[in-house]
């Protein structure tokens, strides 16, 4: 190794531009303590809105203000940044900072006077943060460590979201761009349709991934060893606590910020993938997943606060490259903002389907074929986009 | 006892270990794993994309014959035993041909071959190639390729 570098000359260390930025990702979920604060200190409940406003209306904005880094890590650097334990550190620390914002905004609302749209607010605005607990979990499960693992499982525990660890990994990877996937989005899909499909396809297809491993081990699924139990088992252990602290209202709380927070993934898979498909091979297999079967977004300011989870088109390709390494490829599919935006963009199915299908369209080289399509939309696409088939 | 590894993440099958947290105790054979298992650490490579890194690839199944036969219900039967053929090495004055792959979708580029497609005839060293060029496959940059090792 050295003898080559004396050779070429001293080559200029690589140094990441972002390394000491990742700590934003890791303090932003407390955000909702900001807004009580706020409360706190003026009195003014809209106040509990602050978390809420920044991540769908600031966030945008500044995305568009600092714009895309495309930059990479040369090839080179990547062994070193997999190994820098800085990088895993911090989203270790990020664990602890999901329960801090729940277990706080929990005490917080069952020892004050709070109005019944001071709670609202404060709920969604825990449920939206809390929503990036499943970031987190999502980093940290896609890694080969025992111990990485279990912290994924715990702070998916946090939102009740546990069966995302095996769901996602084994069975959304497995399956993305293709129409068995129950996360993946289709060409004029509302997101409130989506859901539907989404919520409890995933569920379902967790555990039965779940069962038929166990199956093979010649265990129970009801056995303790079944990685979508562990999790709810700490769920409901966490917020039978809450409940015997902090009261009744615990009762509207808990799953309402948990449901928030579910809608924050939906969110995120109905935008990552919406309308790509991958091609069958003629052996009956579908082609590999490569990086042009996800949107990406490099945009700098929400990847910093996500764990570069918007490189998706990288991740999609190689789930187990951390954060720190993921690239961008020349000529992806791309989002025209950072998720927060998109998330509010999807909100209104109307606005979200005239930015995006266009690129879908775009990115099939109108073939309609080659897209996934909605029930019951391809004729309105055939006479918007025409249809041309690709030669 | 062979061991087998993700194209993808490195996961590495070994038959001798297997993998009981996926339900194959160990000495379970290659063969007997379902071919639609995928990859327990990256799920996005099956059983299919794996690549024999050690040992040779013993294709015994257990058989179940036909009820109709009476005898021996279970039987261990070698189906086929068959080892992964080894590509062709070419040489010339300037030290052994290589082969890369690219990192992001497998796609293999032999020296030894060229690709008549892109233009580069059989011979051309991977450095050859303009640094501006693609993998032809999806798109990856030239920084994307490592050297494929073959054993």
């Amino acid at each position: 190794m050295n003898t080559t570098t004396q050779a070429l000359g001293p080559l200029t260390p690589y140094v990441d531009k972002k390394r000491y930025l990742w700590p934003l990702a890791v303090f932003w979920p407390l955000a909702p303590m900001v807004g009580i604060w706020l409360v706190y200190q003026t009195g003014i409940e809209l106040f509990y809105a602050a978390v809420l406003v920044f991540w769908y209306g600031v966030i945008p904005l500044l995305d568009t203000m600092f714009g895309e880094d495309t930059s990479n890590p040369p090839e080179e650097a990547v062994p070193s940044l997999e190994n820098d334990r800085y990088y895993r550190f911090l989203v270790y620390l990020t664990v602890p900072m999901h329960y801090i914002t729940l277990v706080v905004s929990a005490w917080w609302i069952g020892t004050h006077d709070i109005s019944w749209y001071g709670f609202l607010l404060l709920t969604l605005s825990v449920g939206a943060l809390n929503g990036l607990a499943l970031n987190t979990g999502h980093e940290l499960g896609h890694k080969k460590d025992r111990f990485d693992r279990w912290m994924a499982k715990i702070v998916l525990a946090s939102v009740g979201y546990g069966h995302f660890f095996i769901e996602h990994n084994k069975g959304h990877h497995r399956d993305v761009a293709t129409p068995a996937d129950p996360a993946t989005s289709r060409m004029g899909e509302s997101i409130y349709t989506f859901s539907k499909r989404e919520l409890p396809g995933a569920f379902r297809r967790g555990w039965d991934l779940e069962a038929v491993r166990l199956e093979r081990c010649g265990k129970s699924p009801w056995s303790l060893d079944n990685e979508v139990l562990q999790p709810a088992i700490i769920t409901v252990a966490l917020y039978a606590v809450l409940l015997a602290l902090y009261g009744p209202l615990m009762l509207i709380f808990l799953p309402l910020q948990a449901a928030f927070a579910w809608w924050q993934l939906t969110s995120a898979n109905f935008i990552e993938h919406y309308g790509l498909l991958r091609q069958k091979k003629p052996d009956g297999r579908y082609e590999h997943q490569t990086p042009y079967h996800s949107w990406n977004s490099n945009h700098i300011m929400s990847n910093l606060m996500l764990f570069h989870l918007q490189r998706h088109s990288d991740h999609h390709a190689h789930p187990t490259r951390s954060y720190q390494s993921l690239r961008d490829f020349k000529g992806l599919p791309t989002l025209p903002s950072g998720y927060p935006g998109m998330f509010f963009m999807a909100l209104f199915p109307g606005w979200f389907r005239s930015v995006m299908d266009k690129r879908v369209v775009e990115w099939a080289d109108g073939d309609l074929d080659k897209i996934q399509i909605h029930e019951g939309c391809r004729e309105q696409y055939e006479q918007q986009f025409g249809h041309k088939k690709a030669a | 006892m062979a061991k087998y590894q993700c194209p993808d993440c490195e996961y590495i099958y070994n038959e001798t270990t297997g993998e009981p947290h996926e339900g194959f105790p160990p000495s379970t054979l290659w063969a007997d794993v379902p071919d639609s298992w995928s990859c327990p650490d990256c799920a996005v490579r099956d059983k299919p994309d794996f690549r024999l890194i050690e040992g040779s690839a013993v294709a015994e199944k257990v058989v179940i014959k036909p009820a109709a036969q009476p005898t021996a219900a279970k039987k261990k039967i070698p189906v086929k035993k068959a080892t992964l053929g080894k590509v062709e090495s070419v040489s010339d004055d300037k030290g052994p041909l290589r082969k890369w792959v690219c990192i992001t979708c497998d796609h293999i580029y032999d020296e030894a071959l060229g690709d008549e497609a892109e233009g580069f005839p059989p011979g051309m060293r991977f450095e050859d190639i303009p640094e501006d060029w693609c993998c032809p496959d999806c798109g990856a940059t030239k920084d994307d390729y490592t050297v494929l090792e073959d054993k």
